[in-house]
């Protein structure tokens, strides 16, 4: 097995991290079976007994209200290994399996056997497996690490990206609704998601994109061309977490929606009653977040993504849009359609990140080599708290995102897998 | 009047505008494409399973005139890396039905293939089933195409890059 | 006649809507499941014949109940198995209503 530690530097990380299968393995098992991954959002399962199918890296997860709160339980039956829900979402009260009948209560106790007189085994051992939920904003996190650290810890500053997207709702809520988009890409997840945090391929990368829209707001600012003129930022929150920070090439409310400042007095008339006149410009003015959280969230502004690992090759993206609960309609109507626009299979932007991410795979596979990472490393600007900001080409987030990998695939297990 | 059939001549000449409009879409023939749409078009590929009624539900494509226009002006910088170069394609039609939708407008629906050669990245054949249904209306300078609607058969699933016209 | 004491107070009327079903737990005996139908109330064991399901956990359709576990089903006021895998009868309860008080007699059970 390859020593993971030698191939991540402080400046350059080995390829085969992305093309090799014993390191997917690996990663499966260090990153996502042992720390808090994201499984979904409270408003998704609003009723006892509503639920949704997820995943935890590989392992398929029932995720579930009950009147004691969220359970994520494995999707296994313990009998003979059967996928104990296959329909992604709906109500239950009870899983049965469809090979013999065994049932399931939402705590993921076995509670019927079918014939039991012939059966032998302690039904108390049998139970699902099931992770430890906490929520955070509504945001559910799970993790069958056995003495996980709690979420807030995990977290660490990418809870303000969580505070700042939910805090844009007059309720302080954001909602999820029923659809997601999926796209598909043959690369490594860990491509993409940092592609997310990267400013420096913008120019390039969506170049179609900056010729053929009217550039206003965030993209005048960094597709200016003019590298002292872009003012956005890039920072390195710990823990894994990136972000890019458009906050400041925004001049106005709602400038990051495109629209003027008064084109929803409903909505402004709320968030002023919520917040107060100050706070809710401020808050209209800073907009959405643009943060990923690792290991498979991405704050997409207007939308949320869940990256979702297939193989060590091919990814899924799941994303679908931030809605704004207590927010009118037709604010709700802008932020799905600006989502549009940027996450999907047929987005103006992501159908291209996505294509650079199959090509580096492809290439990589074939060529494998030491990737530089040092861009930014003589101007990045350290916090007294850990976070590290630097101009928003930098490759800064990348490095703390290679840091927290590192610390993580190669710790000693201290968290055993329950 | 939207009793009246459809006659062999109508159903020949909205056969003919779809199979035209699929080989403009094939060829990646933006400009003749473009030229085929109405001012006020609608293109939408919706996504999910169909149970979804909310009007917040996301789509794949979800296009009105305008936006659509910049699509088509995106695909013709020709730095659209996800069709550049472009996908060679070929799609199939079959099962056409048509139905007459108010005094100038007619609607087409009918199962259709794509077979797309990736050339972007991957180099795979990929392919694209589902029902298209058609809107077309008849205009002083013949019939042009004012709503264009796609259901793919795995539009629940995970789909990949989908930069050209489906 | 019946024992007065072998007559429950289970709810009031307005506590169960129509097409509802709600679990009455006693002491010292098994549930029973109180529904609400168009025919007015009905009360079965709340414990399937089939298995350990709650019937209050099941789902009311067209005078039945539909078991959570095991997708089988019981007429409401017979207590009659009506699907598979259900194929042992339902204890039923006479229900009384006085006032707007809804009355279990579980002593006067029928079936199983």
């Amino acid at each position: 097995m390859t020593d993971i530690a030698s191939l991540i530097q402080d400046t350059r990380v080995y390829s085969s991290l992305y093309t090799d299968p014993e390191i997917f393995a690996c990663e499966m098992a260090e990153i996502y079976a042992r720390n808090w991954v994201y499984v979904g959002h409270a408003s998704e399962v609003p009723e006892r007994g509503d639920y949704v199918r997820r995943t935890i890296g590989m392992e398929p997860v029932i995720v579930t209200r009950t009147t004691d709160g969220i359970n994520v339980l494995a999707n296994r039956c313990t009998h003979r290994g059967n996928l104990l829900c296959q329909a992604e979402r709906g109500k239950r009260r009870a899983f049965a399996c469809q090979y013999h009948g065994w049932v399931f209560n939402p705590s993921g106790e076995l509670v019927d056997t079918p014939f039991p007189a012939g059966g032998t085994a302690d039904h108390s051992s049998l139970h699902l497996r099931r992770a430890t939920v906490e929520q955070y904003r509504g945001f559910i996190f799970a993790t069958f690490a056995e003495h996980p650290i709690p979420l807030l810890d995990h977290l660490g500053f990418a809870r303000q990206a969580l505070d700042r997207a939910s805090d844009l709702s007059p309720a302080g809520e954001v909602y999820i609704g029923r659809t997601w988009i999926k796209h598909l890409f043959q690369s490594n997840w860990k491509m993409l998601s940092e592609n997310e945090a990267d400013g420096y391929h913008v120019n390039f990368v969506h170049d179609s994109f900056a010729k053929a829209i009217k550039r206003q707001a965030k993209y005048d600012n960094v597709l200016s061309g003019d590298e002292q003129q872009v003012a956005a930022v890039v920072r390195s929150l710990g823990n894994g977490h990136a972000e890019l920070d458009y906050a400041v090439t925004y001049d106005r409310p709602l400038s990051w929606l495109g629209v003027k400042s008064n084109r929803y007095p409903d909505y402004t008339d709320a968030m002023t009653k919520a917040y107060g006149a100050e706070r809710a410009i401020e808050i209209m003015r800073a907009g959405p977040p643009h943060t990923f959280i690792f290991p498979n969230l991405f704050l997409a502004e207007t939308c949320l993504v869940m990256i979702e690992p297939v193989n060590v090759g091919q990814t899924v993206n799941w994303h679908a849009p931030l809605l704004l609960k207590g927010a009118p309609d037709s604010i709700n109507q802008r932020i799905l359609r600006q989502g549009e626009v940027a996450m999907g299979p047929s987005s103006f932007l992501t159908a291209d990140d996505s294509i650079i991410a199959e090509r580096q795979w492809r290439a990589l596979l074939g060529s494998p080599a030491w990737l530089d990472l040092s861009r930014g490393l003589q101007r990045e600007r350290p916090r007294n708290d850990g976070v590290i900001e630097s101009h928003y080409t930098d490759e800064t987030p990348n490095r703390g995102f290679w840091h927290h990998y590192k610390s993580v695939m190669t710790s000693a297990p201290a968290m055993a897998v329950a | 009047m939207t009793d009246t059939p459809i006659s062999e001549t109508e159903f020949r000449a909205l056969q003919e505008f779809v199979f035209t409009e699929a080989k403009y879409a094939d060829e990646s023939r933006y400009d003749e494409w473009e030229a085929l749409l109405t001012d006020d078009m609608q293109y939408r590929v919706p996504a999910g399973d169909g149970t979804d009624l909310s009007p917040f539900a996301p789509s794949i494509i979800n296009d009105n005139r305008s936006r659509l226009a910049t699509r088509l002006r995106q695909l013709r910088t020709g730095t659209r890396l996800s069709q550049a170069p472009p996908s060679v394609m070929r799609r199939l039609i079959a099962n056409l039905t048509a139905t007459r939708a108010g005094a100038i407008e007619y609607e087409m629906q009918g199962n259709f293939v794509v077979y797309e050669y990736q050339t972007q990245s991957t180099n795979q054949l990929q392919v694209w089933p589902g029902q298209a249904t058609w809107r077309i209306r008849v205009t002083a300078d013949g019939l042009r195409l004012c709503a264009k609607t796609v259901l793919l058969v795995h539009r629940s699933g995970p789909l990949p890059s989908l930069s050209f016209l489906i | 006649m019946t024992a007065p004491r072998s007559r429950v107070r289970v709810c009031a009327t307005g506590d169960l809507s129509d097409q509802a079903v709600l679990r009455v737990d006693l002491p010292n005996r098994p549930p029973i499941a109180l529904f609400r139908i168009a025919d007015g109330f009905f009360a079965t064991d709340d414990t399937c014949t089939h298995g350990a399901a709650s019937l209050a956990d099941g789902f009311v359709e067209d005078g039945q109940i539909e078991c959570p576990f095991h997708s089988g089903r019981f007429d409401i006021r017979t207590g009659e198995p009506t699907l598979h895998p259900c194929i042992v009868k339902l204890r039923t309860y006479t229900v009384i209503v006085e006032g707007d008080s809804v009355f279990v007699d579980i002593a006067q059970g029928t079936g199983a």
